[in-house]
């Protein structure tokens, strides 16, 4: 315990890391804001619009979807729509008997805020029961054919979709965006290869390798305090960024619907998680940090293996621009961590992959794999690490 | 305490960096004299458990030091050549760490580190970084942490490497201190260092023991074969190319020059009492000599 709080202090409470981490900090909220600049619809802004819809929607149609609810939406609405959609013989003057001042505006603001998300809610238990439907249908045929995998394929998917249904009507907007942003999670990246890359080097830089070396716990011990510490560093300065997210994401877009299903966003109509908004929040970042510290474990590994910092700063920036460059490639992604940090693609869509003829969830596939990836890295990291301080053939005495 | 070298041999791709050296070290100190590049380190090294022998093995009180493992690692404290340590730590920080991967105990380890500041005159700066220190202040430094532990071998890599002089006494005096009851290998190209304050002085040569005695039996082996020359200016490169000269003084319009040869170099040399340095030279033939 005691050489892991020395290696915490010796390796990342420094004033520049610090003072990295509060620019990028703010460089960070304001690419939030520069995003949300370019990504908003309804926001906290004080915009007519804005105002408008968060009153209407607090006021009147927030909450469990009811009949009440959507015939009182349909009566604003239908109207406008027949004015503005289908005769579009709507005026252009300003009308003060309007919600926003406009017409087409209230048409614009009922159909974007209100009716299209309604009725995505409100129909989505069809679309999940005809998933299901189709699936059951499926499970005759499979199993008279002798298809074990497809036949329990099938069987997941008839009891994932079979259960599901939107019964409340969230304003999603903030969700949507947030699980597009990736920016936060490149930092973490550049703030692990500033901090990481000197955890083995430095030691080598200042000769204190060959004091370790001839020290009782300057072998195993501190090698695995310095992987522990340096994941503990990527945990946290992860937990970091991700709650700044939430909070500015909140602030700008509006915090609303945090117990509502994941799959009320369209985006993961067809995901294979059954959780809700603040689960999958809290799963989305356990899963990037996952695969931060996979690249975490190659940044180790390189500087395990260097005397002098230039080159694994240099190799460990390639090592993330190729991982990025690799995601391209649909073979490449099942064992490539950049596929856990922006994972949005991996939680979208339903997919299997076969294990003993058995259906198991690509994602959880993904996650192990990168897992093994990092623990061989870790395990390379060891033994370079081992080799380096080189206590020879020496045994350890029990 | 005996710690036993038995016929170690290391080489690097195509240089031997030590051939078939054996020695063995009781309490005291013994300072390991040879020109850069005679294998000290590699020697070091090779006791220190960094680097595997080819050939060879050492003991310590008889048991062979692979069989130990990290309890004869325990027994070891060194202090390396140029050690930067940690510049953002505090001295007392720094210590408090050696301690920590040293296994020291908590109690007996802050009791040892008051000690070890206070004799190697650093209490007063021990809550200041050691980025801040002198290359003189981070040497005490070394040495103290090389201490920490109470090791029964304590090795002190070229410890005096760009030390002033005043530095220079100083670190000699507290190696002296330290000295007891412990085996103490200095390793060196320094004469300096280790003629006042050596038991013995194992001199290497391309990675080969050519002596190994007391500073005193190795001075007299050279009476008679160390001379002063008097020449003229014009003449003193054909000396420096034919003999090995230890010492070159300007005085009065010639020059006195101190040879070491075996025969009389020239008429009207006279013989001079020879000094740790001579013996250095005539084994180890630095650069001028022959």
């Amino acid at each position: 315990m005691k050489i892991l709080i020395f290696e915490i202090r010796k390796n990342f409470l420094k004033r520049y890391l610090f003072v990295t981490l509060c620019l990028l900090t703010l460089i960070n909220i304001f690419m939030i804001y520069d995003y949300y600049k370019e990504n908003h619809v309804f926001s906290t802004e004080q915009t007519n619009r804005s105002e408008v819809f968060w009153n209407l929607y607090k006021g009147k149609f927030k909450g469990k979807i009811t009949n009440e609810k959507i015939n009182a939406l349909m009566e604003i609405y239908t109207p406008l729509y027949q004015i503005c959609a289908v005769e579009r013989s709507y005026s252009m003057e300003y009308d003060p008997e309007t919600y926003t001042g406009y017409t087409f505006g209230d048409y614009r603001m009922l159909d974007l805020g209100f009716v299209r998300p309604m009725e995505y809610s409100y129909m989505y238990r069809n679309h999940a029961l005809e998933i299901a439907d189709k699936a059951m249908e499926n499970l005759e045929f499979f199993r008279s054919v002798d298809n074990n995998y497809q036949y329990r394929s099938n069987l997941k998917i008839a009891s994932l979709f079979g259960d599901r249904q939107v019964t409340d009507f969230y304003h999603t907007e903030m969700y949507e965006n947030l699980f597009r942003y990736d920016f936060s999670s490149f930092l973490i990246l550049l703030m692990s290869i500033l901090a990481l890359v000197p955890v083995f080097v430095a030691e080598k830089e200042t000769e204190m390798n060959l004091i370790l070396s001839t020290s009782k716990k300057g072998g195993k011990e501190t090698i695995n305090a310095k992987i522990l510490s340096s994941f503990l560093y990527v945990i946290i300065i992860s937990a970091w960024f991700y709650i700044f997210d939430f909070l500015a994401f909140s602030y700008f877009y509006g915090l609303t619907g945090l117990n509502n299903q994941l799959y009320a966003l369209k985006d993961f109509m067809l995901t294979p998680l059954n959780v809700r908004m603040w689960e999958f929040i809290i799963l989305s970042a356990v899963v990037k940090i996952i695969g931060l510290m996979a690249v975490s474990s190659m940044i180790l590994f390189l500087s395990s293996i260097f005397r002098r910092a230039l080159l694994p700063y240099i190799l460990s920036l390639a090592t993330v621009f190729l991982l990025m460059l690799f995601n391209e490639f649909a073979k490449m992604k099942f064992i490539n961590p950049i596929e856990l940090i922006a994972n949005r693609e991996l939680f979208k869509n339903t997919g299997f992959i076969k294990i003993l003829d058995f259906p198991v969830h690509k994602f959880i596939g993904v996650i192990l794999s990168v897992i093994f990836l990092a623990g061989a890295f870790v395990l390379a990291t060891k033994m370079t690490s081992k080799n380096n301080a080189s206590l020879g053939r020496m045994k350890e005495r029990k | 305490m005996i710690l036993k070298l038995d016929a170690i041999s290391k080489s690097y791709k195509d240089k031997e960096a030590l051939r078939d050296f054996s020695a063995t070290l009781k309490e005291g100190v013994y300072g390991l004299l040879g020109q850069n590049g005679a294998g000290k380190t590699t020697l070091i090294n090779v006791i220190t458990g960094i680097l595997n022998p080819d050939e060879g093995k050492v003991f310590f009180n008889d048991v062979d030091v692979k069989k130990m493992g990290v309890d004869f690692v325990s027994k070891i404290g060194y202090l390396p050549q140029f050690p930067q340590f940690y510049k953002n730590f505090e001295a007392l920080e720094f210590l408090r760490y050696i301690c920590a991967i040293k296994d020291v105990p908590e109690k007996t380890g802050e009791k040892r580190i008051k000690e070890l500041l206070e004799m190697v005159n650093l209490s007063d700066v021990a809550d200041k970084k050691i980025g801040t220190f002198s290359g003189g202040m981070r040497q005490r430094l070394g040495i103290a942490q090389a201490m920490v532990n109470d090791p029964e071998i304590l090795i002190l890599d070229e410890p005096t490497a760009g030390l002033d002089p005043k530095e220079r006494i100083r670190f000699r005096n507290l190696i002296s201190k330290f000295s007891k009851d412990r085996i103490v290998l200095l390793a060196t190209h320094i004469v300096s260092d280790v003629e006042y304050i050596a038991n013995e002085v194992i001199l290497l040569q391309k990675g080969i023991l050519i002596k190994q005695d007391k500073p005193m039996s190795l001075i007299d082996e050279m009476r008679g074969k160390v001379w002063e020359v008097k020449v003229d200016t014009a003449n003193n490169q054909e000396f420096l190319d034919k003999f090995s000269i230890s010492n070159i003084v300007f005085n009065e319009g010639h020059y006195s020059i101190r040879v070491v040869s075996e025969q009389k170099p020239v008429e009207g040399a006279s013989s001079i009492s020879p000094n740790l340095e001579d013996v250095f030279l005539h084994y180890c033939e630095t650069g001028d000599g022959k």
